[in-house]
């Protein structure tokens, strides 16, 4: 019983915390992945700048709440260039175009802020401190302030797919982009705008997970493979299965730390793909034909 | 209303239209007849803007559209129901006839209930399927949701491929029906159709189409006579 609340409990509640912020990031990923047709690879440094850009606002404006509004603005404005300039010429190619240039991508965010900021590990001070009883036992308070910021903001993005004309757009291009044009709708601008949304998720996940976590260059690397991991087995394209892999992948890894070092946690992890993926090829919710 | 002049179009490098030329005239029903791989479905894309022609014109009402992008040629008020009807799975019929009007600039709240009236008044059906989604239609339904959702756009013409592929045949009375109901309402219709008959029996004349280039052209009757409408599509 101490071992279920002392260490079980406090290690299923961080599961929770950061599959819902892996949540973000993932979704941000599936919606790119259904409209492009190839996995964003830059991605993971979109997190990775999110947290950067938080670290400046904080540098300027001494407010963590400042920088959560600024980062995934700025972000996000980055992603509406970079789709822009570098993506939109590609659409009419093969997907593998997309693949190699979001790479790239990839190395220029990484490098560009190695060169900017350095490439030695930075922290960001929690903006809300101090712990509270629970379930018997303490639980710092930044990090159920995370998993309530997550959780509304995965409710809301729900709402914007389901209730709202901008959202339902975007799922009508994931399916038939084509067909969507022709009856009307300007569908490059859908997706810059897409591009631009999942950007600043990504940030938004970068900075919130910044106090928990550290920043550095390579950040964005390990988070990556993880959420491509969580995109698989939610089904390619599924957003809801994105979420629900997120949780499943979160509470894994972070039960698993209990017992094995994290190079083995990582293995397990890519094991647990595996198994999944044998059982069910296209994942918890993959529809059929995602891939072709 | 729709000129086609000398159209050259294809996939790739891979030709498929050499020198199309057809015309639709406002209020008219025309058919566009000819085998499978004759390039019907290739004019009809490049007509919406999927495909850009590589040589010929094209114009609606007038203005030129070779070089528009398909939205860009819907909001001017061409609907598309397309082969195998395309509609949205993973969305509603709400969700699907709401992107209907997209090519509307006015989706003031009026027009919509007057437009999901028309809707409804033709397709009650649909009405009752109002929150299922797309794919948990039959295909006589999902035909009747690709053609509601260019109605709703209020398309003055619209580009009809292969609308009965595949229905029983009740529900290629409806479609048929359906068309010409369109057609009293002034809506004009180029239709592609497999089924030379139910095309003939609703249009006012026709063209047959071979190798990416028009055969025959001809009123409607003279067709369904013509000894060359058998020889071309071996009915």
């Amino acid at each position: 019983m101490d071992y279920l609340v002392a260490i079980l409990l406090p290690q299923l509640l961080h599961g929770l915390v950061f599959g819902a912020a892996l949540g973000l990031l993932a979704l941000g990923l599936t919606v790119i992945f259904g409209l492009l047709g190839v996995m964003n690879f830059a991605h993971g440094e979109l997190y990775m700048l999110g947290a950067y850009a938080g670290i400046a606002t904080i540098g300027l404006t001494q407010s963590f709440w400042v920088a959560l509004i600024a980062a995934p603005l700025l972000v996000g404005a980055l992603g509406v260039v970079t789709e822009v300039t570098t993506l939109r010429p590609l659409y009419h190619r093969e997907p593998l175009y997309g693949l190699i240039l979001t790479f790239g991508l990839a190395l220029v965010f990484r490098e560009g802020a190695r060169q900017i900021w350095g490439g030695e590990i930075r922290r960001v001070m929690p903006p809300v401190t101090g712990s509270t009883d629970m379930l018997g036992m303490t639980y710092p308070n930044y990090r159920l302030f995370l998993l309530a910021i997550s959780s509304m903001l995965l409710l809301a993005i729900w709402l914007f797919f389901t209730k709202t004309r901008a959202g339902i757009l975007v799922r009508a291009a994931v399916q038939d982009a084509e067909m969507l044009d022709g009856l009307g709708v300007n569908v490059p601008r859908v997706f810059t705008f897409s591009f631009a949304g999942s950007a600043a998720l990504a940030a938004l996940a970068g900075l919130l997970l910044a106090p928990i976590f550290t920043v550095y260059p390579q950040m964005g690397v390990e988070m990556i493979l993880l959420a491509f991991i969580v995109v698989i087995l939610g089904g390619m394209g599924s957003m809801g299965g994105s979420v629900v892999a997120a949780f499943v992948i979160g509470i894994t890894q972070s039960l698993l730390t209990l017992w094995m070092n994290p190079q083995r946690v990582a293995i397990a992890i890519f094991g647990i793909m595996i198994l999944v993926l044998i059982v069910r090829p296209r994942g918890f919710f993959g529809r059929e034909g995602v891939l072709e | 209303m729709l000129s086609i002049r000398d159209v050259h179009a294809g996939y790739g490098a891979t030709p498929i239209l050499f020198g199309v030329s057809l015309d639709v005239r406002q209020g008219e029903a025309v058919a566009l007849l000819g085998r499978n791989g004759m390039g019907k479905t290739t004019l009809m894309k490049t007509v919406m803007g999927f495909l850009r022609p590589w040589r010929g014109a094209l114009e609606f009402e007038g203005q030129p559209v070779s070089g528009l992008t398909p939205h860009e040629i819907a909001r001017l008020g061409v609907g598309l129901v397309p082969e195998n009807r395309r509609i949205f799975p993973g969305l509603t019929v709400r969700e699907n006839l709401e992107l209907g009007l997209s090519a509307v600039a006015d989706r003031s709240a009026k027009l919509r209930r007057e437009r999901y009236e028309q809707v409804f008044g033709y397709f009650p059906r649909l009405r009752e399927r109002i929150d299922q989604a797309g794919k948990t239609l039959s295909g006589g339904e999902q035909q009747m949701l690709a053609i509601g959702r260019v109605m709703m756009a209020g398309a003055r013409l619209i580009l009809m491929d292969e609308p009965t592929q595949g229905l029983a045949p009740a529900m290629v009375r409806v479609i048929r029906d359906i068309i010409g109901e369109l057609k009293r309402h002034g809506v004009t219709v180029l239709l592609v159709e497999q089924n030379a008959r139910v095309a003939l029996a609703i249009c006012d004349r026709g063209y047959i189409m071979e190798k990416g280039v028009i055969v025959f052209e001809g009123p409607s009757k003279e067709l369904r006579e013509s000894p060359v409408t058998r020889e071309k599509l071996g009915v």
